[in-house]
């Protein structure tokens, strides 16, 4: 969308028009769900916090500086709207047995083959007081300081709560990944066979198994 | 877990869930339910349909105001049929009506007079004289929910619910009542007074329409909850331009609906938006009003002299109808309008013809069965229009409108003179001319 494209919308919704107000919602619908998405349990609750959050775009648009970009201007709304709408269990403490998450292994995570969907129904799984630290931490890139500032929570807690965040969506990651490896068992062990197979015979025709050395 | 690891595991969410708009599917569901609570805001409780009930509820004044007040011609004219010509019926049936309107005024006119004539404390003390020994009983209890009712309604005055009526009374300073410590009879008497409270005349307009009739009271109920709604202040400026095709049914009588028929009026209209309220609307509709009446209302003067008068007239006419109208906007939210209107109508007549029935008791004897009227007169400004409007834009070019009107005579209209009043509902499809220079 063009900026001049984008005032015009801007425009039509400081008029209140609601042919604008819709052409706004659809063509930051996608970027505003995926905020509300990362912060919700699920995506009807995603949904009905994003609409909370275009409602309040739509009643203070005209408080909007047009010199400044309107899409951090509306992700900082999502955001906040996806806050205040848990913000009432954002200090409940979570006693959860993280025993188990203790005894991962710091292996390599960086490489898994995993989708959008699939780290997003990660994040949803975390309890909310997590979700919401590991969000504004790792993907927005506030600090703790900020976070406590933020959430009405002591730095100490908003630590504790993104470490603990951080372990159980790495117990996800490994617990897919195996799940996967399981799957992809006999596919692994067939190519692993023909590998030998072919290196056996380079070995003996070519006898060059030196070659990369 | 060390810093590097906890990094990538950052990084990893970070990269795939930061922007993911590819992934997200938009839902129509979503839109409708945010449109839904944008609308919401704006409806408060009830309030948010004071316009359109107030807009409702005046129409149907109207026309239970028209019903109640009709000529009451039904009875008579069999009688005068029979008889030779009586031209003057109309006069009378104006006087009787006046006649029986009048006793229900009286009670308020004599308070009035009673209020105005106050400060001479003679005129004052006999009108208590006639109210005391009718129920002064029965008169207390009115004033006491009249003190506690403008006490809710109107802090203005400044009375106290707490207080007894006596320190009521006497703090309004009627200036009749030196004497706190008489009797108790005298004190009832004194309590029915603050209607008559000099100081101010329109709380005692309220407390007049209350107290004695609660049939007036409906009438100015609507009307001052209107009055107060019509300050809500509204958004979105239309187009100002607009020409509309119309077309209406409608209902002609004479003096009342009671013999009414059926005529259509076809046009074009007009309408200039002065202001984001007020709309200003002219036109041309072509209109065939046949119409049904007794003779007794058939008023030709001295033109021609009836050997026999007939029964009744049938009359069709077809005119063109001027209108220029005055509309108010009441409400509007999106694509929807409500306004309400008045103004004049100029009937050009283009035809004008009668047929006359004749009474078969009256020995066969007949007179003529029709008339044209040879040079069909002009009647400028001789119809008050009044008209509710429903508007609702289709896009931003087109919109529909379906408006209940009524055009009531303030002259006689045609050769016979006749009161013609017409109610209808006119369809209308309407073209915004200068929808093109705005989105």
């Amino acid at each position: 969308m063009g900026e001049e494209e984008l005032h015009q919308l801007i425009r039509g919704c400081i008029k209140q028009d609601r042919k604008y107000q819709k052409m706004l919602y659809k063509a930051f619908y996608g970027f505003s769900m995926g905020i509300c998405l990362r912060y919700a349990g699920n995506r009807d609750e995603a949904a009905e916090v994003m609409n909370q959050g275009f409602f309040k775009v739509f009643t203070h648009i005209e408080s909007f500086d047009t010199s400044r970009p309107f899409k951090a201007w509306l992700g900082k709304i999502m955001m906040n709207v996806s806050i205040d709408f848990y913000r009432a269990n954002l200090k409940m403490a979570y006693t959860e047995d993280l025993d188990q998450a203790e005894h991962v292994s710091d292996g390599d995570i960086a490489d898994k083959n995993l989708n959008y969907n699939d780290l997003l129904a990660m994040v949803q799984k975390l309890p909310q007081a997590y979700r919401t630290v590991f969000n504004l931490f790792a993907i927005e890139g506030y600090s703790h300081e900020e976070i406590a500032t933020m959430l009405n929570i002591n730095a100490g807690t908003s630590k504790s709560n993104l470490h603990k965040a951080r372990q159980k969506l790495k117990q996800m990651i490994f617990k897919a990944d195996s799940s996967a490896n399981n799957a992809n068992y006999n596919t692994g062990m067939d190519s692993t066979s023909i590998v030998a197979i072919k290196a056996i015979n380079m070995n003996g025709v070519y006898l060059n198994k030196g070659i990369r050395e | 877990m060390n810093t590097d690891n906890e990094k990538r595991l950052d990084d990893l969410f970070k990269k795939k869930l930061d922007d993911p708009v590819d992934e997200i599917r938009y839902e129509e569901g979503d839109w409708d339910a945010l449109e839904e609570m944008l609308g919401k805001p704006k409806r408060k409780g009830i309030t948010y349909l004071w316009p359109i009930l107030s807009g409702i509820a005046a129409m149907l004044l109207l026309l239970l105001g028209w019903w109640a007040f009709r000529p009451k011609t039904g009875d008579k004219p069999t009688k005068d049929q029979v008889q030779m010509a009586v031209r003057h019926k109309t006069a009378d049936t104006t006087i009787n009506r006046q006649a029986t309107t009048q006793p229900k005024v009286t009670d308020t006119a004599m308070n009035k007079q009673a209020a105005a004539g106050s400060k001479a404390q003679d005129k004052t003390k006999e009108q208590k004289a006639v109210q005391q020994p009718l129920a002064p009983v029965q008169k207390t209890p009115y004033t006491v929910t009249y003190a506690l009712k403008n006490k809710n309604q109107k802090p203005v005055l400044g009375l106290s619910p707490g207080k007894s009526q006596k320190d009521t009374i006497v703090e309004k300073g009627i200036g009749i009542n030196r004497s706190n410590n008489r009797v108790d009879a005298e004190l009832m008497a004194i309590n029915a007074t603050p209607v008559f409270n000099p100081g101010s005349m329109a709380d005692q307009q309220v407390k007049q329409i209350d107290l004695p009739k609660p049939a007036y009271s409906s009438t100015t109920g609507p009307a001052t909850a209107k009055n107060s709604n019509k300050v809500k202040p509204k958004a979105g400026f239309r187009p100002q331009y607009a020409l509309s095709v119309v077309a209406a049914p409608d209902l002609n009588g004479v003096g009342s609906f009671q013999q009414g028929k059926v005529g259509t009026n076809i046009g074009m209209t007009f309408a200039v938006g002065v202001s984001r309220k007020l709309t200003i609307s002219t036109g041309a509709l072509y209109s065939v009003k046949p119409y049904i009446t007794n003779f007794n209302n058939y008023n030709t003067g001295t033109a021609y002299k009836w050997a026999v008068n007939p029964l009744n007239v049938t009359a069709d006419c077809r005119m063109l109808d001027i209108p220029l109208n005055v509309g108010y906007q009441v409400y509007h939210k999106r694509q929807d309008k409500i306004s309400i209107g008045t103004g004049l109508s100029s009937y050009l007549m283009l035809h004008e013809s009668y047929k006359f029935s004749y009474s078969d008791s009256y020995g066969g004897a007949t007179g003529p069965s029709n008339y044209t009227v040879p040079n069909p007169g002009k009647y400028f400004f001789g119809i008050v229009n009044l008209n509710a409007t429903y508007e609702r834009q289709i896009n931003s070019k087109v919109g529909i409108s379906v408006q209940p009107y009524m055009k009531l005579p303030l002259s006689n209209v045609g050769y016979s003179q006749v009161k013609l009043q017409t109610t209808g509902v006119a369809i209308g499809l309407s073209w915004n001319l200068n929808s093109l220079t705005k989105p």
